[in-house]
């Protein structure tokens, strides 16, 4: 090989080694400039070197997984538990980590945070190590209890754990969505009203209706602008003979439940608890229905005050009626629909 | 004389003995503040659950949409729902297409109102219901996605620039040895 021949050769690794140093260069976040930094240290902040016979090292928590579908539907009236797990990694062993210091809660803003944690109730029993990852990592399972009014929407999990020398990790990187559960118990199914006499006036039927709100969906009222108690009814037909009938017009519902002079839910002059059941059809219908909101009606979704209570009065007999039983099994049940 | 003859009548005092507390309810994944966000010309299928977990009886519900025909259908339309008592887990299923042709921000409420059978067999029979709605909302094509395809782009780019400079580095080294051979044999 002759002399140039060898320096060309030279070249040529030169120009390969600098392509492929570019190369590897361009497909990492650090530059050329970060690269000679680092082996000279220019450029770094000041380091201060310490060492130590033994150091303990902090356990780290992974993802946190849903141990059940996204989109929790929630229990009406009740409990429903959230499963999730995670696994925690102790480079010191496994049995660094504590086992019953693992801990957990779920939160969203403008909510009340539900706890799995020691540390707030002794007796709620925290997280359990269910079983063993390789040498250095345990996979721990969480249960927290959600109540029927949490909100809807995005929840975030926090997860904790300790090891031996108290040190600790946390991921308060996991999210749920809790769906909306709009839901009711209406009682009783249905009413009735005492015998009347013709040209009555002010009767109260004999028992109110009670609606609870037993979901995560506020019905805040027409007022609020809100969701809201919408109250359809039809009038009532005779059982005998269809042809008397009493129509919507003489029926109020009031939120109110006061005696006197005349109780509230009968007195169409307190317009913000009142109703009176205006028909909407053409007057010309015999069977003359109302559907509208109910005034002053509004039902949180809350822990407590999750009701309302909804009281019927017959505002007057129609004279023209016959003695027999009017009821809604001719025209149609009446209905309290949330809207 | 008159008034004591008047004709008496009542509304159905028989059925006192048959009061019941009746529940329903109904859970959704979309609601007026969490939107369904589509795509022109995509389909999902959208899952509400009917529940009776405190009432005292089985209960029968009927389902109908009452906004965005346009768009959503129910998959089984006009059907009759078993809750018997105790269950949380009857689903309604809806589908929604959103058309082909679709703008980016359009929206269409989309909703159904569901209905309790009430036993309206004497006095006034209450039913229930609740009409459970949602916003569904033509979206573009994910970001996401877009900043992938534009990233990708560059780094592709990037690769194409390098090689084409490896392969003109590397040419200019074959000429170079090809005219030092030359030079040799000329000698």
């Amino acid at each position: 090989m002759t002399r140039k021949l060898k320096k060309g050769m030279l070249t040529f690794m030169a120009i390969l080694s600098l392509s492929i140093f570019l190369l590897a260069s361009s497909s990492t976040s650090a530059s050329i400039g970060d690269f000679f930094n680092k082996i000279t240290g220019f450029g770094s902040s000041p380091q201060s070197l310490s060492i130590s016979v033994k150091a303990n090292t902090v356990p780290i928590i992974g993802n946190i997984t849903l141990d059940m579908a996204d989109n929790v539907v929630l229990t009406e009236s009740g409990n429903k538990s959230l499963f999730f797990s995670f696994v925690a990694t102790d480079m010191d062993g496994l049995n660094d980590i504590v086992n019953n210091s693992a801990v957990a809660n779920i939160s969203r803003t403008g909510e009340t945070t539900r706890y799995n944690d020691t540390f707030v109730d002794s007796t709620l029993g925290g997280c359990n190590a269910v079983n063993n990852v390789g040498t250095n990592g345990k996979n721990f399972s969480c249960r927290i209890d959600i109540v029927f009014y949490d909100g809807a929407g995005t929840w975030n999990i926090s997860a904790r754990v300790n090891d031996t020398t108290g040190a600790f990790a946390q991921n308060i990187t996991g999210t749920f969505t809790l769906n909306e559960l709009t839901a009711l118990v209406i009682n009783p199914g249905t009413i009735s009203f005492p015998t009347v006499g013709l040209s009555e006036v002010n009767i109260s039927a004999r028992n109110n209706l009670t609606i609870n709100n037993t979901g995560n969906d506020d019905i805040s009222g027409r007022e609020a602008s809100g969701e809201y108690i919408n109250f359809t009814a039809i009038t009532l037909v005779g059982e005998t003979s269809a042809a008397t009938v009493i129509p919507t017009n003489n029926f109020s519902v009031g939120t109110n439940n006061d005696a006197a002079p005349v109780p509230s839910f009968c007195d169409l002059s307190r317009t913000q608890n009142t109703t009176k059941l205006m028909n909407t059809t053409a007057a010309a219908s015999a069977y003359n229905n109302f559907s509208a909101g109910i005034n002053g009606s509004f039902m949180l979704a809350q822990a407590a005050n999750n009701f309302e209570v909804l009281s019927i009065c017959l505002l007057d007999v129609p004279d023209d009626l016959t003695g027999q039983n009017y009821s809604t099994s001719k025209s149609g049940a009446w209905s309290i629909i949330i809207w | 004389m008159v008034k004591i003859y008047k004709i008496i009548f009542s509304i159905t005092l028989f059925i006192l003995l048959s009061y019941s507390v009746f529940a329903f309810g109904v859970s959704s994944p979309y609601w007026d503040e969490n939107p369904l966000y589509l795509k022109p010309g995509e389909t999902k299928e959208v899952t509400m659950i009917l529940q009776n977990m405190v009432g005292e009886d089985d209960i029968k519900m009927t389902g109908e949409l009452n906004s965005g025909s346009e768009i959503a259908v129910l998959i089984n339309p006009g059907i009759i729902y078993d809750v018997p008592l105790g269950s949380n887990n009857v689903p309604v299923n809806l589908r929604i297409t959103v058309p082909d042709d679709a703008k980016p921000g359009k929206e269409w409420q989309v909703g159904v109102l569901f209905k309790t059978i009430a036993d309206n067999t004497g006095g006034v029979g209450i039913s229930g219901g609740v009409s459970k709605g949602f916003k569904v909302i033509v979206k573009e094509e994910q970001e996401v996605s877009s900043e992938a395809s534009r990233t990708g782009g560059k780094q592709t780019l990037t690769q194409f620039i390098i090689l084409l400079a490896i392969l003109i580095v590397f040419g200019l080294i074959i000429k170079y040895f090809y005219k030092g051979k030359h030079n040799k044999n000329d000698r």
